[in-house]
């Protein structure tokens, strides 16, 4: 589907949406962390500063931004009226007051600027965060497509990656190298963190200036981004052979993710599947490394964010449902070897999942 | 969102440098009457933290509470699992893991009994973290304090010039990787621009081309990028622990363009060389380019760091004059159009 086409679908789906909401228009901020909802709106990627679009029920586009650079990027997009606005708030209220009388859903409402929260009463805006929100989760055929490419992207990155992985290169050597790979091939974004060593490694961050050793283990998850969507892959390697206590430990996360993996079907909570991957952790003693003090979440839906709802933890009881693009990862910290990751990006279905990667799922060992 | 590296290294970032901007901040705090200043901060507004302690966000986002006296905290809803890596690349103050990190300084000035604070660019702050922070502490006035930030921020001090002049260091010579001639495709020439730069240790790198002078003057991404024509130009923003830097070098394939190209470029690196702050910018920049016959100033921005963007448009087309402290360290950007053609240029203004 081409680029016009997918915006024209996400625009009709959302004339929809605020029809059966009963709102005039939608007020949606983005920036370049949470891109997602502002994406879906205008498809435009913002890169710096802010940006606040202004979404009529008849289709019609306002997007003010804030940076004069990104302001010409999105008018040769051509997608909306765009905005010159570097003091944004007044052109946001300037843009409110012209709509007049109407009531103005706004989204993500966290992340609304406090001038314009501040004043919700008197420009009538409201939190508007459901008509988005599933639209968001629940993805379109069109949408997996994108997802579906990403991955098919995270696959071939990873294969860089995994090349380019020996003992005396720095941590930032390999991101330079992924990254350039990446953007030679198109993709704009790409969300990379690394975790380099053994056990003393507790997580994955950006790069500090760590140098490969032998034996070490590497970790990464790659969130390359096609068409606005990301797709996630986590994997870990040896920077050699793996040892037979590394293999060992690497058991524990395949048996979690085949477990995670085997819970999904549409309708699953986010819960069921936290807790499959969470109770083989546990069924080897290994409880206390996927509580919050040691790992973050056990997945997470996946889409135009990175990190999309739901969250996979054993408190989250959200469903999950048919066509989500959702990545299952249990990574987390091992006592013996340090910190390991694992995780593929898959599109829920009504009886299962359906993988989109198709990465080998073994403790890989560095290309010789 | 992707970063690069991170490190914290006494020698390029003394810790007396930030100790000095806080006591700077304190002061101005302490004259205001506040009970303290609150600075947001995520990757899209990462400047005004990063000047005091350093740090940016790679993800998520934080708050740093600057006390009338005494260290910084800083509170992010980045999870405990980082926070050692946090600390590594950090040297100032304490660091707080926590998903409210609104409510939790908020619940602090409520026991203290605070009654104002002091924040900058508070009509840009999250409404989530406006409403946790409210909520905690109700008689809480919150006060707009953008123009004590930049008062107090003043001009760049050694350090910060000192890692400016290092982020345009690296963005000259991140250019070299581009060879115009073997150039088909966009992607290619902004592939092997970033990784230069990467390899050079920046921290964040976001490179744009316009692929087409003859056509238009309009900076597109690598997934809207098509085959570059005979004349290309291509823009690099980039972060070097956490300051950023902006570069636009037009090219072309052209033997007798790219000459009229290296003239523009000689005309546009002397005036550099002889700005006065004094003075109109904008006739100087007009005067800059009025030796080249049929060519003449189109569009010209000035950007510069003063509150929490990397780089914040200060000044454009149609405004005359800008103070000296706006010139220094900022970057500046003109675009001349010559017949059918455009090049354009963008350089730091080399600071200190």
């Amino acid at each position: 589907m081409s680029v016009t086409a997918i915006h024209r679908a996400r625009t009709a789906i959302l004339q929809e949406e605020m029809e059966k909401a009963d709102v005039d228009a939608l007020l949606i901020y983005g920036n370049s962390w949470h891109a997602d909802s502002l994406r879906y709106a205008t498809d435009f990627g913002v890169q710096e500063g802010q940006a606040l679009a202004l979404v009529g029920k008849d289709g019609s586009v306002t997007l003010l931004l804030d940076d004069r650079g990104e302001v010409d990027r999105a008018r040769a997009d051509g997608n909306c009226e765009v905005v010159f606005a570097p003091r944004l708030i007044e052109k946001a209220k300037e843009h409110l007051a012209r709509a007049g009388n109407r009531r103005v859903a706004a989204t993500p409402w966290h992340l609304m600027p406090y001038g314009l929260t501040r004043a919700a009463t008197e420009l009538r805006i409201a939190d508007g965060a459901e008509i988005l929100e599933k639209l968001l989760m629940g993805k379109r055929d069109f949408e997996v497509e994108a997802v579906r490419h990403a991955a098919k992207l995270a696959d071939a990155g990873y294969e860089v990656f995994r090349g380019a992985v020996r003992p005396g290169r720095k941590d930032y050597e390999l991101i330079a190298e992924i990254e350039a790979f990446f953007r030679a091939n198109g993709v704009p974004e790409n969300f990379m963190i690394i975790g380099v060593g053994g056990v003393e490694v507790r997580g994955m961050a950006p790069p500090v200036g760590k140098i490969i050793k032998e034996g070490d283990l590497v970790t990464t998850e790659l969130t390359p981004c096609v068409e606005g969507y990301y797709a996630q892959v986590c994997r870990t390697m040896v920077a050699g052979a793996p040892s037979e206590l590394q293999l060992k430990s690497f058991a524990v996360y395949q048996e979690a993710l085949e477990a995670g993996l085997a819970s999904v079907r549409a309708g699953v909570l986010a819960s069921q599947i936290a807790r499959a991957e969470n109770e083989v952790f546990r069924k080897y003693d290994l409880g206390k490394y996927v509580t919050s003090e040691y790992t973050r979440v056990r997945g997470h839906g996946i889409g135009l964010f990175p990190d999309q709802k739901p969250q996979l933890l054993e408190d989250i009881h959200i469903p999950v449902g048919e066509g989500s693009t959702i990545i299952v990862h249990p990574n987390t910290y091992h006592p013996d070897v340090g910190y390991m990751v694992l995780g593929d990006t898959i599109i829920v279905r009504a009886d299962g999942h359906e993988s989109v990667g198709g990465l080998s799922r073994q403790l890989l060992a560095m290309n010789s | 969102m992707r970063r690069g590296f991170y490190g914290w290294d006494a020698r390029e970032l003394p810790l007396e440098a930030l100790e000095a901007r806080t006591r700077r901040l304190q002061e101005a705090v302490r004259a205001e009457k506040l009970d303290g200043l609150l600075l947001y901060t995520n990757i899209a507004r990462p400047a005004a933290v990063s000047w005091l302690t350093g740090f940016t966000p790679y993800w998520s986002e934080g708050l740093l509470f600057v006390p009338p006296q005494g260290a910084p905290d800083f509170a992010t809803a980045l999870s405990n699992r980082v926070a050692e890596w946090m600390r590594s690349v950090t040297p100032t103050g304490s660091i707080l893991c926590t998903p409210r990190p609104a409510e939790l300084f908020g619940k602090r000035l409520a026991e203290e009994k605070a009654n104002r604070l002091g924040v900058l660019e508070l009509d840009m702050l999250p409404g989530g973290q406006a409403a946790a922070l409210t909520t905690a502490a109700p008689s809480l006035e919150l006060v707009d304090a953008t123009a004590l930030f930049q008062r107090a921020r003043g001009a760049r001090d050694d350090a910060e010039t000192a890692l400016f002049n290092r982020a345009a260091e690296i963005a000259r010579a991140s250019f070299n990787a581009i060879s115009p001639a073997a150039i088909a495709k966009a992607h290619a020439a902004m592939g092997a621009l970033e990784k230069a730069a990467r390899d050079q240790r920046v921290e964040e790198i976001f490179v744009v081309i316009a692929p087409n002078l003859a056509r238009d003057a309009n900076f597109l991404r690598v997934d809207r990028a098509p085959n570059v024509g005979a004349s290309f130009a291509v823009r690099a923003s980039l972060a070097y622990k956490s300051t950023w830097a902006r570069l636009t070098r037009s090219f072309s394939t052209d033997a007798l363009t790219a000459a009229k190209f290296a003239a523009f470029d000689a005309s546009f690196e002397a005036a550099l060389t002889r700005l006065d702050p004094g003075k109109s910018l904008q006739a100087q920049l007009v005067a800059a380019f009025a030796g080249h016959k049929g060519a003449s100033l189109t569009h010209w921005s000035l950007e510069s760091c003063r509150g929490s963007y990397p780089l914040e448009f200060i000044a454009g087309d149609g405004e005359p004059n800008v103070g000296a402290v706006a010139l220094e360290g900022g970057v500046l950007c003109v675009e001349v159009a010559d017949g059918g053609l455009r090049w354009i240029g963008q350089q730091p203004l080399r600071a200190g």
